[in-house]
């Protein structure tokens, strides 16, 4: 009995000392933890990428403050419970200078709890909930647009377009609730009509159900907040059934594996996108470029979303001159700027981003083109999306 | 005496992480503990008294959102909140069990998976409650050393309850309807309302333990009350450890635990296969878990009661 007890304390003891501290006193190191396992695991991919590129980036400028830089990655396998361990981790046992946030509004809820709670200055990279900058943190500071800003333009658009009624399809997160109480109070100003709203489950690839309701409402619209594999679904069952809205909006559109997945289907779906490779940001050029010529296809709005926050940090320490978390705060808290990702400023009391907005893309001739707002325009909208045996 | 040993080995362990360990030892440990407690809890049902389920999540789900809802609204201590949650657990098994433990084998197994599906559908759904998958957030504990404490009690009261059940009538009780449930019957035994206890008893830690998880991650949303990954993980750590045994849930907790932060940390792609190679490897070869090779190389004794012992006589390992 006491070998064992033994054994165990020598396993626990073995888990606890696994992972030897940054050991060199040289480089800063940067902690995140993202989902790289797991049924986030495709989005957090293009985030880490963005990590290592903006890593070589700022190391062959020579670092952050004369310092080398490393990310150190960890893998939260898409759960909020490995989140906030690992970020545990990363801060007391790793002790790490810098964090950055986990894929998801799940796992970035967890984490930052565990940030705040140690004071420490946090990059929310991809966490879109708006419920996680209203608990009164002092140290969570977003880098992408709210949920809201995702589909600000939907409403608009479709008031422009002259089309009178959506349906909701969406998947069922935190961030696709606050979307949807943002169309219940905007569309039905502009005279649109919500004809149902639901939600589905995390992993679902069934979607005949809706598409029955679908045919049954005649909506003229078919809304979703769905991640890209979902919207892939969706178009896919859509051609089997036969079925076509007017006009179909799905925020996986604007991700490159929706394109490459689909082909030729893939044409004339609209997507919500905070990022555009095309846009005219500051230094975006040269992070597409950068991109391209490292992983081989054009980066998306997530891709963005990492880099972006770490343009935003290293901005960030180098106005502050140092790694003094509380300095760092109050420069985060005050700083305005733009990124390839785009415009960076957040509201002092919550850490929310006020800056950033998003656009809506259209695939057409194989390509996203931003067809809203206006002064971003890449090309003219083409509608009604159209059905299947009228389709070249 | 050995018993007593395994418990003060227990007891110095746990306090050597609040004295010693950071705050990554203390979050480790505590996700480990509610490991330990759901694998106990699970083993009561599956192990002693063979109705074997995947079930047990809705249990720890539905104490997490009652957990939950009382520190929000009514603004509960998480104290008070685990403990209105294992009553919930327990409102929840008695009636449930009272249904379903008709079924059996596979039928009983699944039939309570399909459940947990459903609370996990309606907590989506009735986002009016449970904020449906935006979650329900709580202000954050930052100090969680009593949190830990908290834990550490239910699992050492786990450890207990086992004991006693393995040392006494009501354990000789459901093990008779492990076995031969009909036979049991013959001979007596109310294998109804044995069935029920057993099956309230692994339902009310598993709901307490789900409102003390979500007061250590101050965050709950469907997907994490009522997730599969936990429900399986569960069920392999009882396997690993031993099926029916004092020790095998906590042994499988803590090995299971520490193996996934090694693998994982070192190798993340390679992880899951890993692990599964892991678990085939005991299934195969130590179908009753380490303990059953703990015994086997006389680490530990093969159990206690007169019972037990004609059972290792005949070959059959404890």
């Amino acid at each position: 009995m006491k070998r064992i007890a033994c054994t165990i304390l020598a396993l626990l003891a073995a888990a606890l000392m696994a992972s030897p501290a940054a050991a060199q006193k040289k480089p800063i190191v940067i902690g995140a933890a993202l989902a790289l396992t797991g049924n986030l695991a495709d989005s957090g991919e293009h985030v880490r990428k963005a990590f290592v590129l903006w890593q070589e980036e700022v190391n062959a400028k020579g670092g952050l403050l004369g310092h080398p830089v490393e990310v150190k990655i960890y893998d939260d396998r898409s759960d909020g419970a490995t989140a906030a361990r690992l970020y545990e981790r990363l801060i007391t046992q790793d002790k790490v200078d810098l964090l950055l946030g986990p894929f998801g509004s799940a796992s970035t809820s967890t984490a930052t709890a565990v940030a705040e709670k140690h004071k420490r200055v946090f990059m929310n990279v991809a966490g879109a909930s708006q419920s996680i900058h209203k608990r009164g943190f002092k140290y969570i500071f977003q880098v992408l647009p709210p949920i809201t800003e995702y589909g600000a333009g939907v409403v608009p658009l479709m008031h422009q377009q002259g089309y009178k009624s959506m349906m909701i399809v969406t998947r069922d997160y935190a961030a696709s609730r606050d979307m949807v109480d943002f169309w219940k109070v905007n569309a039905p100003r502009q005279g649109i009509e919500i004809k149902s709203i639901d939600f589905y489950p995390a992993g679902t690839s069934d979607y005949s159900n809706y598409i029955a309701k679908a045919k049954a409402q005649n909506p003229d619209a078919w809304i979703s907040i769905a991640y890209p594999n979902e919207s892939v679904e969706m178009v896919k069952q859509f051609k089997a059934a036969g079925y076509a809205p007017r006009m179909f909006v799905s925020q996986g559109v604007s991700q490159e594996d929706f394109l490459q997945a689909l082909g030729k289907d893939a044409e004339y779906s609209m997507g919500m996108s905070p990022y555009e490779h095309t846009l005219p940001t500051r230094g975006n050029k040269e992070f597409v470029k950068a991109w391209v010529l490292k992983y081989k296809y054009l980066p998306g709005y997530y891709a963005a979303f990492g880099y972006g926050a770490c343009k935003v940090l290293e901005e960030a320490v180098k106005k502050t001159g140092s790694l003094d978390q509380d300095k760092l705060r109050d420069t985060l808290s005050k700083l305005e700027t733009e990124t390839a990702f785009g415009p960076y400023k957040v509201d002092p009391q919550t850490g929310e981003q006020i800056a950033a907005k998003a656009v809506i893309v259209e695939i057409l001739g194989g390509k996203r083109e931003v067809i809203w707002p206006e002064k971003f325009k890449t090309a003219k909208t083409v509608l009604p999306y159209p059905a299947w045996d009228k389709r070249p | 005496m050995k018993f007593r040993l395994a418990l003060a080995a227990f007891a110095a362990l746990a306090a050597a992480v609040v004295l010693f360990g950071n705050d990554y030892a203390l979050t480790f440990t505590i996700q480990l503990f509610v490991f330990v407690v759901l694998a106990y809890a699970w083993n009561i049902i599956g192990g002693y008294t063979g109705y074997s389920h995947f079930g047990q999540m809705s249990f720890f789900g539905i104490g997490a959102y009652v957990g939950v809802l009382l520190m929000l609204h009514l603004k509960w201590h998480w104290l008070g909140a685990a403990l209105a949650a294992g009553g919930a657990g327990l409102a929840l098994a008695v009636p449930l069990g009272w249904i379903m433990l008709r079924l059996k084998g596979p039928f009983f197994a699944i039939s309570l998976f399909g459940l947990t599906r459903v609370f996990e559908a309606v907590s989506f759904e009735w986002d009016a409650l449970t904020g449906g998958g935006t979650g329900l957030y709580l202000p954050p504990i930052n100090d969680q050393r009593m949190l830990y404490l908290a834990l550490a009690l239910l699992c050492l009261g786990m450890l207990m309850l086992t004991y006693w059940i393995d040392n006494s009538r009501f354990g000789l009780q459901l093990q008779a309807i492990r076995d031969d449930e009909g036979a049991a019957e013959a001979l007596g035994i109310r294998t109804t309302r044995l069935k029920v206890t057993a099956f309230s008893l692994s339902a009310v830690p598993a709901a307490a333990c789900g409102a003390l998880f979500a007061a250590h991650l101050a965050f709950i949303d469907p997907p994490t009350a009522f997730a599969p990954v936990m429900e399986v993980t569960t069920i392999a750590m009882v396997l690993l450890g031993g099926l029916g045994t004092i020790l095998g849930p906590a042994i499988g907790a803590v090995t299971f635990a520490v193996l996934n932060e090694l693998l994982w940390s070192r190798f993340p792609d390679l992880y899951y296969g890993l692990v599964g190679l892991v678990v085939i490897a005991c299934v195969l070869f130590m179908p009753r878990g380490i303990v059953s090779l703990l015994v086997r190389s006389r680490l530990i004794a093969p159990g206690r009661g007169a019972f037990r012992r004609i059972a290792a006589r005949s070959g059959r390992a404890p």
